[in-house]
């Protein structure tokens, strides 16, 4: 429709005035055709009177055929402004008077003829019989200008005009300020339903103009608006209260872990020193066996502070944020296996790395922890292969860029795959594989903050695959 | 009576941590100049002749000092930036040795100028050599401004 999506003021506007000049143009085509009706039969009355009295004075100059006496009659109708024209016409039908006398004779119909009047050009005009005693004895011919109805319509359709324009401005007027009644209420509604969802402020409410129904909606709009904000802040305070409750614990860790790292190491520094000083003072002087205890207290110090420090790590990983950004994973490989390298050297390891391994968008510094781990755990667990290999590849997903490292180590069994991924959890002895069991729950924990999956394969004596994705719409998602 | 040089002041409450520094010290010849204070407070007595330091008023300052950042009354992270604030002490290299791996503490300490923050392994030989090491660093291979 052509109001649709115009503002509701003009809206209204515009139907109070279109349906009041279409009342308007209605009432004036009515008055208009009965103004012509009524004029139209005012005339032929008026015309068939004065025809009457014309028809009764000529009978008895048509009797005596007293031209002279009929003219005079037809004279008399100088009075009659609209009476342009008349003729008597005698029995024969022959004309026999005429009226104006400076009018042509052949102006004139030459024979009568009975007909009603009609109008011919602009004028009316007819024939009537002149009776004497229920014998028709000649023809009157009578013809009427109505140039003065013209001018009757015109003054009309003038005044038409004026008044048309006069109302029109007026409804304008009226309309402007009726519409008000109407269209503020509802634009208030909508300025009150504008503000609510753009600044999110529940505590405005729409003024209310009136008891009808939209009242009842401003009402209802605004009882509303009071549950949607009593809702909005009590979440609000529930997600304040909630964030509390985090960051104490937060702060609760983080002094924990630090007082883990400075109260727990010292004094395992303090054994590991003391009996490796014990051991350098003293070692000759004990036997063999004492020897042998005092390495595995030192040993095991050792191993205890790895620990801590493991856990520490996987702590500090958990607190620290995901900073986005592309990421060159094939780039980020061959670093992580050039650092290897440096540590403990890597050519009895066949290593492949594909070509197409897929950037993505990920925090560098935790995506290269997760390397490290997945790659340091592959060479761990293939080290005792004669011909350890390992290969670096991905998969086609959709959704996920996933990535694999296999190797031909130990493998595992598939029983405790479940396992694999746990902190502290290890599926083989420390005898035979030394570790903490933090490496994957590591990579677990970095993937899953990347919204990732990680999941392995493994056949006992071939070798493991480890798999993790990092989804690609990562950008969108929000991390904590 | 001439005050004796002091090469090495070491900060550390604990101990067992400053008998093995020491010993580790001892072991490249470094310990004989080594002064071992246990709290911030007395190293600050000392480095501004304070209380029952007060004869080391027209001393020569350390050539460098071992900090400890966790300690009691004074800790190390306050000492240090009072040794950085102070024109007398502001040039002394100060090495934080600690067990704190924490980033925070890192940042912090080199935001007030520290000149080198050490983490101390629990494995004592990997401890012997990193203070074997910083003690040999620190007064025979860097050169530090004549601050006498």
């Amino acid at each position: 429709m052509f109001l649709k999506d115009i503002p509701i003021k003009q809206k209204l506007q515009r139907v109070i005035v279109l349906i009041w000049s279409l009342v308007l143009v209605v009432t004036c085509v009515g008055f208009l055709g009965y103004e012509i009706y009524v004029y139209r039969s005012e005339t032929l009355e008026k015309m068939s009177v004065v025809g009457g009295m014309i028809s009764s004075n000529s009978t008895a100059s048509l009797t005596f055929d007293n031209r002279e006496d009929a003219t005079e009659i037809l004279s008399a109708l100088a009075n009659e402004p609209h009476i342009v024209q008349a003729a008597l016409y005698d029995a024969n039908n022959n004309l026999f008077a005429i009226y104006p006398q400076t009018a042509g004779k052949n102006t004139f119909p030459s024979k009568a003829s009975a007909v009603k009047y009609h109008y011919v050009n602009g004028h009316f005009q007819g024939m009537q019989p002149v009776m004497l005693e229920k014998k028709q004895i000649g023809m009157l011919f009578l013809k009427f200008d109505i140039n003065a109805l013209y001018l009757r319509l015109g003054v009309f359709g003038i005044v038409v005009l004026l008044v048309t324009a006069l109302s029109w401005w007026l409804a304008f007027l009226l309309s402007k300020n009726l519409q008000q009644v109407i269209s503020t209420p509802i634009l208030a509604l909508a300025g009150a339903a504008r503000a609510v969802t753009e600044k999110r402020d529940y505590s405005t409410r729409a003024t209310k103009y009136g008891n009808d129904e939209l009242g009842y909606l401003t009402d209802s709009f605004n009882k509303m608006l009071a549950e949607a904000g009593e809702f909005a802040h009590q979440l609000e305070e529930k997600v304040r209260e909630r964030t509390l409750q985090l960051q104490t614990l937060n702060n609760e860790l983080e002094s924990f872990s630090y007082s883990v790292s400075h109260d727990l190491r010292a004094p395992l520094r303090a054994v590991n020193g003391y009996a490796t000083m014990l051991k350098e003072d003293y070692g000759d002087r004990i036997d063999a066996e004492g020897n042998r205890y005092m390495d595995s207290i030192i040993e095991d110090a050792g191993r205890m502070g790895t620990l801590i420090d493991d856990l520490l790590a996987f702590s500090r990983i958990g607190r620290k944020e995901v900073v986005l950004q592309e990421v060159d994973m094939k780039t980020l490989v061959s670093m992580c296996l050039q650092e290897m390298n440096q540590d403990a050297s890597l050519a009895r390891y066949r290593i492949v790395v594909s070509d197409n391994l897929p950037d993505c968008q990920g925090d560098h510094a935790l995506l290269k922890q997760v390397w490290m781990n997945v790659i340091g755990n592959a060479v761990k667990y293939s080290s005792k292969r004669d011909h350890p290999e390992i290969y670096i590849d991905y998969v086609d997903d959709p959704a996920e860029y996933v990535y694999k490292i296999s190797d031909n180590g130990v493998g595992f069994d598939m029983k405790y795959v479940h396992k694999l991924f746990g902190v502290f959890q290890r599926l083989h002895s420390d005898q035979e594989f030394e570790g903490t069991g933090i490496g994957l729950a590591l990579v677990h924990r970095i993937v899953s903050k990347h919204r990732g999956r990680t999941w392995a394969e493994a056949v006992v004596g071939k070798g493991a695959t480890i798999y993790f994705s990092i989804p690609k719409n990562n950008l969108s998602h929000e991390y904590s | 009576m001439s005050i004796p040089e002091v090469e090495i002041l070491l900060v550390e409450d604990n101990h067992k941590d400053a008998e093995m520094t020491i010993r580790a010290l001892r072991k490249v010849n470094l310990a004989n100049k080594l002064v071992h204070v246990e709290d911030g407070e007395e190293a600050l007595n000392f480095l501004f002749a304070n209380g029952e330091f007060e004869e080391r008023k027209n001393a020569l300052p350390p050539r460098v000092i071992l900090l400890d950042i966790k300690m009691p009354k004074v800790d190390g992270i306050e000492v240090l930036t009072k040794i950085k604030n102070d024109p007398r002490t502001k040039m002394i290299p100060v090495i934080i040795m600690t067990s704190s791996k924490e980033e925070q503490d890192i940042i912090r300490s080199y935001q007030l100028g520290v000149n080198s923050y050490v983490v101390k392994p629990v494995d004592f030989e990997s401890f012997a050599k990193a203070v074997s090491q910083l003690g040999l660093y620190w007064l025979l291979t860097n050169q530090s401004p004549n601050l006498s």
